[in-house]
Order: structure tokens, then C-alpha cells, then sequence
């Protein structure tokens, strides 16, 4: 046994000494002697173009990256600026189509952004991608010229998460669904009627749903989602009905509709909670428009309230919505100026518990109105509070009142900060919740 | 000191037959080795076959590092109640230089910590591995990758050719 493997390595030495300098030197070659499986790794962080070029290393990395899992195509592709607008159309295409039809094998994440796109092509390389069991997909389309519908999508039966952007997205009723799919994400899509109910109620294991879009002809959606955990809506509605037993975290970032009365009419309803959802746990609702009747949300932790009413009974229900809800831990409050704020006047201040509470921030959009009323309430009503953000510029006067107040909570801090970006629109840099929303 | 000597300590043996006595906690770092100890928990000596003793020393040296600055996270955080975000930046900063540094090898030592940390499943040194090999491949052209790495092109002309035209587009002189 010993004498075989002696006699192993002396012919392999032997052979080794026989050979030129270069052949010896292949034997260094370490990082094309690794696994396929790590070389693909490898890969994966490298542009497009660099990880196709690997296959004209050697022939040990000639076809390395056919089996890659994963593709991102992006505007790199791109390089070649100054040609004209048509040439790079169809070069776009050619590439993705070149792409595709080399690589060989499964291909579980795909990634199209940059590329301009037609709905025949897609068709096509859609077929291509549902052979290679592809499980994430996100298309970004440069145009809304894109329709994405049942016929396109309904063979990637192992589809777990769909991101498309600025697509027309159109699955009509009969459709068999995607049976794993659990992350959808839309935005800047265009919807067709009835898209996202049918969307959801073809989708099972749906946990996560997000979607803004740029046009929008239902304005009524009805979101019925057993799994549903995570639902962010950015956009123009006048109701949104939910039938979502597990949701725990919603954003709601509805847009003002046009001026006209009639809309105004409907604005108490725009936001629809049945009672039976009682565990939305961290619900930034931003409330542009409250109902008359608020929900009680019996695990809500985290609250963003923008109050830019119009009308007395917005206000009002922002109140109740705030003496309603005394699971609070974070409460961050927009607040436009009014002539007058009824957070004292309707009820009394200590009607107002906040049992829970451990950090509050207000944040003015114009004028320091209101304010010094909305943080009594906060600081003589919060015995856990750690501290009170306001931002915006507050006078003097305005200041030796706010610290005037006396402190349920001894350990409460109040911190006058700088002017938020939010206020001027910018949306960056702050870290509040309004810029991670507007930021998704 | 009393406490160190009541953890367990295990013996990695490597392919050339060192022996490293090393703590129960920073040998769990390596999947492998944690999935061996549930599987069995009076195993004391585990040979590891597949590694050389240079490459072991380094991956247990990665392995302890990692293991004492969340050590030392874990107890800044008790101390004071709750992490201050400072300090954990730092923390998080000194920790990511640490690597760079420790990332500072040839290729071949590279190549040989890839295998092990995929070996050893130890993901935080797979992936640092990983992405350093993927930097010195980014932004070159073939020639200089080959130099890097020291490939040989074993393709002939015409292969190479036949390739390039393939897939043109990815061979187009970037601006």
C-alpha cells in the first residue's frame, strides 16, 4: 500500500520535473482548480460584461459562468454612449438575448434593469427563464410599454419574489397563480382595474406586499391575503378594504386627491380598517385622512400621523385615534398649522395615556403652531418617555414654555433639533420614517 | 481566567498533522465543526483532513478575532444597558479594517482560505474571501486577470476567436 502510493508520487514528480516551466507553473493555478460552485460566488459580485469575459481565461473557465444561478443585467451594458438611441435598442436586446441562450442551467435570480424592452421579447426570454426554475425575478422596464400578464409569467410555477418597475401589469381573473410567490413589489407600474385583488388572491404564501403606482384606475382595492404581513401602499385611493388577519406592519402613504368637493366629501373613509385586524403592530399609518371613527389597534407600536386637515373632523379623529390607541412606543407627528389645534379643547389633557411610550417627534410643517399643545400632551401623559425630537425652529418664548411643562416621565429629554429635510421636500438624510418611505 | 479554563477546549487536527487546541466557542465559528459537536458533544479531537496547518492557523485566528469582538460588543452592551450607536460603529469599523488587513495575501493563500472557509462553512470568512477575490478580478482585462491568478490560456487562437464572437458585446473596450 505504502510502496504504491511512493511509487505514485515519484511519477507524479516525475512528470512534473519533465515538464516546461509554464506547465509547472498551471499547478499554481489554485483559483481555477476551485469548485464551480465557488467560482460562481466569485462571479456573482463582478458587472455582467466581466463575468462573460471570464470565459476566454482558459478552457477550465470556459464555461464557467453558464451555470452562474444568478444574473444582474444593468445599465452597464450600456458602455457605448455615443451610439445612437435605435442601435442601442436592439443592441440591448441582442445582448439579454445572447446572454440567455448561452447560459445553461438553472437560474434562480434574474435581474433586468437599463434595458429598453419590448413585450414580444419578454415573452420570449420569460419562457427561457420559467425552464431555468427561476425563483426571484425583478424586470425594470424604462418605459410602461412593458405588459406583463398571465400568459408571460404563468409557467414560472417557482417564483418567490416579483419586482417589477415601471411595467403594465394586467392579470385578468382566470389564472392559476403563483402557488410560492411570497414578495411582490410594484413601482411606478401601471395597474389594470381589479390587478392588485387579483394579484394577491392568486398568491397564497403572500407575506409581503408593496406597491406604488404611477397610474392607478382602481381606487378602490380590496386586499384579501391570509399571509399577508407586510403591505405598503403609496399612492391615490379613496378606500382600501383589507381582509388580512396577519398583517403587523402597514405603511400607507396616500396622496392628496384633487381639490374638488366632491373628493373632499370622501375623504373621512379613505382608509378602511375592519375591527377584527387587532394585531397591526407597527402601523405607520400616515393618516392625511382620518376616519370619523378611528380603529383601535390593540398591538400598535409605532404611529406616524400626518395632520394636514382640512376639515374639524380630521382633527377630531386624530385625537381619538391617539386616545385610542395606548400601545404606542413610537409616535412621530407631521403637523401643518391651523387656526386651531382641539387637542385640549375637546377633551381634557389627561384623558390622553400614553402607558407605553418611549419616543415622540414632532415635526412642524411651516409654523411652530400647535406644538407646545401637542407636546403637553405627549410629556404630562408618557411616564416611560426617553424623548421628545422637535424640529423645526422654535422662538424663545416658545422654548421656555416647552421646558415649563412638567414631566410625567423623569427621564424624558426634550431635543429641539434642526429643521427636518422632510419639510423641504428632500425626503434624504434624516433617517425618519418619512424618508424610508419615500425612500423604498 | 477561571472561566476559561472551565470551557472546552478541542483539538483541530490538520491534513499535516498539527495540532490546535482551541476554545469550544471560537470552534463553533466553523459550521462543520458546530454541527459535529451537536451531533456528538464528548468529541474533543477533530481531524480536518482537507486543511493544512498554515490555512488552519489562519482561519482559527480569523475565528478568534471575530469571536472576541462580539465578545466584547456583548459586553459593552451590558454594562451599559443598552448599545450606544457610537461605539458599536467603531467597534463595527475597527473590526472591518481588521479584515482588510488580514485579507493582505497571494492568491494562493487566498485560494487555499476560499476551500477552507467553504470546508469549515464559515460563512463571515466565505464571503471575505470571496469578495477580496472577486476585487482583484474587477475592472481587468482577461490578460491581467490571467497575470494575477497565474492561469495559463490553454486556448488557441481561433478558440479564442470563436468565443469573442460568441458574446461581442462583452468584449467592447468600456469608456
Amino acid at each position: 500500500m505504502l510502496d504504491c502510493w511512493w511509487h505514485f508520487c515519484h511519477k507524479k514528480m516525475s512528470v512534473t520535473n519533465s515538464q516546461s516551466i509554464e506547465e509547472n507553473l498551471s499547478s499554481f493555478d489554485t483559483i481555477s482548480n476551485l469548485p464551480e460552485c465557488i467560482k460562481h460566488k466569485i462571479l456573482i459580485y463582478l458587472p455582467i460584461k466581466e463575468i462573460v469575459r471570464t470565459c476566454i481565461l482558459s478552457t477550465s473557465w470556459r464555461r464557467t459562468w453558464f451555470t452562474i444561478p444568478e444574473l444582474v443585467v444593468d445599465s452597464s451594458i450600456n458602455s457605448n454612449s455615443h451610439q445612437n438611441i435605435g442601435n442601442e435598442e436592439s443592441r440591448n436586446i441582442n445582448f439579454v438575448d445572447q446572454l440567455l441562450r448561452r447560459h445553461d442551467g438553472n437560474l434562480h435570480k434574474f435581474k433586468l434593469s437599463g434595458a429598453k424592452l419590448g413585450t414580444m421579447i419578454l415573452t420570449t426570454w420569460m419562457k427561457t427563464l420559467s425552464q431555468k426554475q427561476i425563483s426571484e425575478l425583478s424586470i425594470e422596464a424604462d418605459t410602461d410599454q412593458v405588459l406583463f400578464t398571465t400568459s408571460l409569467m404563468s409557467s414560472c410555477f417557482k417564483l418567490k419574489v416579483l419586482v417589477l418597475s415601471r411595467c403594465f401589469v394586467h392579470f385578468p381573473q382566470e389564472f392559476d397563480g403563483f402557488r410560492l410567490l411570497h414578495t411582490i413589489d410594484l413601482r411606478d407600474c401601471t395597474i389594470a382595474p381589479k390587478g392588485i385583488a387579483g394579484l394577491v388572491s392568486y398568491c397564497p404564501l403572500l407575506e409581503i406586499l408593496k406597491f406604488k403606482p404611477k397610474s392607478f384606475i382602481d381606487r378602490d382595492i380590496k386586499i384579501h391575503s391570509p399571509n399577508l404581513r407586510e403591505l405598503t401602499i403609496y399612492g391615490k385611493f379613496t378606500q382600501v378594504s383589507l381582509l388580512t388577519p396577519n398583517l403587523c406592519k402597514a405603511n400607507f402613504v396616500i396622496r392628496q386627491l384633487e381639490a374638488t368637493s366632491k373628493i373632499v366629501g370622501l375623504r373621512g373613509n379613505l382608509i378602511k380598517f375592519p375591527i377584527y385586524i387587532n394585531d397591526i403592530s407597527s402601523s405607520r399609518a400616515f393618516c392625511y385622512f382620518l376616519e370619523k371613527d378611528p380603529p383601535t389597534l390593540n398591538y400598535l407600536s409605532t404611529m406616524v400621523m400626518i395632520l394636514a386637515p382640512l376639515e374639524y373632523h380630521h382633527i377630531y379623529s386624530a385625537c381619538l385615534l391617539l386616545r385610542r390607541n395606548r400601545t404606542l412606543q413610537k409616535l412621530v407627528v407631521f403637523l401643518e398649522p391651523v387656526d386651531r389645534l382641539p387637542f385640549s379643547s375637546d377633551y381634557k389633557l389627561h384623558d390622553y395615556k400614553f402607558p407605553f411610550l418611549t419616543e415622540a417627534t414632532i415635526i412642524p410643517f411651516a409654523s411652530s403652531e400647535g406644538v407646545i399643545e401637542l407636546a403637553e400632551i405627549i410629556l404630562i401623559n408618557a411616564p416611560l418617555l426617553g424623548r421628545l425630537i422637535v424640529r423645526g425652529e422654535m422662538n424663545d418664548c416658545e422654548v421656555s414654555k416647552l421646558n415649563k411643562i412638567d414631566k410625567l416621565s423623569t427621564k424624558a429629554e426634550i431635543i429641539l433639533s434642526e429643521s427636518c429635510f422632510c419639510v423641504d421636500g428632500k425626503y434624504e438624510g434624516c433617517g425618519c420614517c418619512m424618508c424610508n418611505i419615500v425612500a423604498w | 481566567m477561571a472561566r476559561s479554563s472551565t470551557e472546552n477546549m478541542i483539538t483541530l487536527m490538520s491534513s499535516d498533522g498539527e495540532e490546535f487546541m482551541v476554545t469550544e466557542k471560537v470552534a463553533r465559528e466553523c459550521t462543520t465543526i458546530r454541527n459535529m459537536l451537536e451531533d456528538d458533544c464528548v468529541i474533543t479531537n477533530i481531524p480536518l483532513p482537507n486543511v493544512t496547518s498554515d490555512i488552519l492557523s489562519m482561519v482559527i485566528e480569523y475565528c478568534m478575532e471575530h469571536v472576541a469582538a462580539a465578545e466584547k460588543a456583548a459586553a459593552e452592551t451590558a454594562e451599559k444597558g443598552s448599545s450606544s450607536a457610537p461605539a458599536a460603529a467603531k467597534a463595527n469599523k475597527d473590526l472591518e479594517e481588521w479584515d482588510k488587513a488580514f485579507m493582505n495575501v497571494d492568491v494562493y493563500t487566498l485560494c487555499d482560505l476560499i476551500l477552507a472557509a467553504n470546508y469549515l462553512n464559515v460563512s463571515g470568512l466565505l464571503d471575505l474571501t470571496i469578495q477580496t477575490a472577486a476585487n482583484l478580478i474587477k475592472g481587468k482585462s482577461p490578460e491581467q486577470i490571467r497575470k494575477t491568478f497565474h492561469i495559463q490560456n490553454d486556448l488557441s487562437l481561433e478558440e479564442e476567436e470563436k468565443i469573442r464572437s460568441q458574446t461581442p458585446w462583452a468584449f467592447e473596450k468600456s469608456e
